[in-house]
């Protein structure tokens, strides 16, 4: 039964997700309606079966890799944001999209385009190694590791929306959405200090 | 809350990683109990009570403040 639930929430995620890439830039209004229909249909999903979500902590082990993945993408990434997301060596291939535009043309949906592989690698590599390190367990994984897992996450949390909160009232144009760019990495750049501090300040023995 | 549980690790000659292992918690956890950073759920009372073969009472009690809440 658990995995029937599991399945339903996958389905339901990616039809959200397609239909949300599909119908954000054309304006057929019935399609909208169908649209926020399947995504409230997918919160309230997440909303009454939480007790699927109760694991969702994947083992210790992982969180090696998630480290090896992280903190190289960290290293480029910072070398990306001093170059303007100019990658140092030529690296445009051609790639699967399910939605994308020629610049300044038409949307279009299903279809191969020239994609910059070193910032996108990047990215997926960090969002990856940043996942595992927030959902893999300490080694020993008792209520205390918990109580300041959720202090860490709600801070983040926080932070990032306060800094959209800023950014929207303040910043327009151009500015804003180099601002929305960092602002899709806030949640785990500031998650992962945050915890780790905590950990490390009660280590401490008096 | 206040705790003893420094002064039972005392008498019993345990330290901190000991007596995390004998409850399955990790050593910050018994470092954050002892500061009053943290307020142990029921299940971790009734177990650090046992290891020292003593009433939960005994080991974890109000404090004065928290005594006088108008119910």
């Amino acid at each position: 039964m658990a995995k029937v639930k599991y399945l339903f929430y996958i389905i339901n995620l990616i039809t959200a997700f397609i239909l949300n890439s599909f119908f954000v830039k054309d304006y057929y209004n019935l399609h909208k309606v169908y649209f926020i229909i399947l995504y409230v249909n997918y919160i309230l999903h997440i909303c009454i079966n939480i007790e699927i979500m109760k694991s969702i902590l994947i083992p210790y082990k992982l969180k090696i890799i998630g480290w090896f993945l992280f903190l190289p993408s960290l290293i480029t990434g910072i070398i990306l944001i001093i170059g303007d997301f100019e990658s140092p060596i030529d690296s445009k291939i051609n790639f699967f999209a399910i939605c994308y535009n020629e610049t300044f043309g038409k949307t279009k949906y299903f279809g191969i385009t020239t994609i910059d592989l070193i910032p996108n690698l990047t990215a997926v590599l960090f969002l990856i190694g940043g996942l595992i390190i927030i959902f893999s367990k300490e080694k020993i994984e008792d209520e205390f590791i918990n109580s300041i897992r959720l202090n860490a996450l709600q801070w983040a949390v926080f932070t990032n929306y306060l800094c959209l909160l800023l950014a929207i009232v303040f910043v327009y144009g151009i500015p804003f959405f180099n601002i929305m760019v960092y602002n899709m990495f806030t949640v785990i750049l500031i998650y992962i200090p945050r915890f780790y501090y905590l950990l490390w300040k009660i280590s401490k023995t008096v | 809350m206040k705790n003893t549980i420094k002064i039972e690790r005392a008498i019993n000659n345990l330290t901190q990683e000991q007596l995390a292992n004998l409850v399955h918690v990790s050593r910050q956890t018994i470092n954050a109990i002892e500061l009053k950073k943290f307020v142990p759920s029921t299940v971790l009372a009734l177990k650090i009570a046992k290891v020292f073969n003593k009433p939960v009472e005994e080991i974890f009690q109000l404090e004065e403040e928290e005594k006088s809440y108008e119910l």
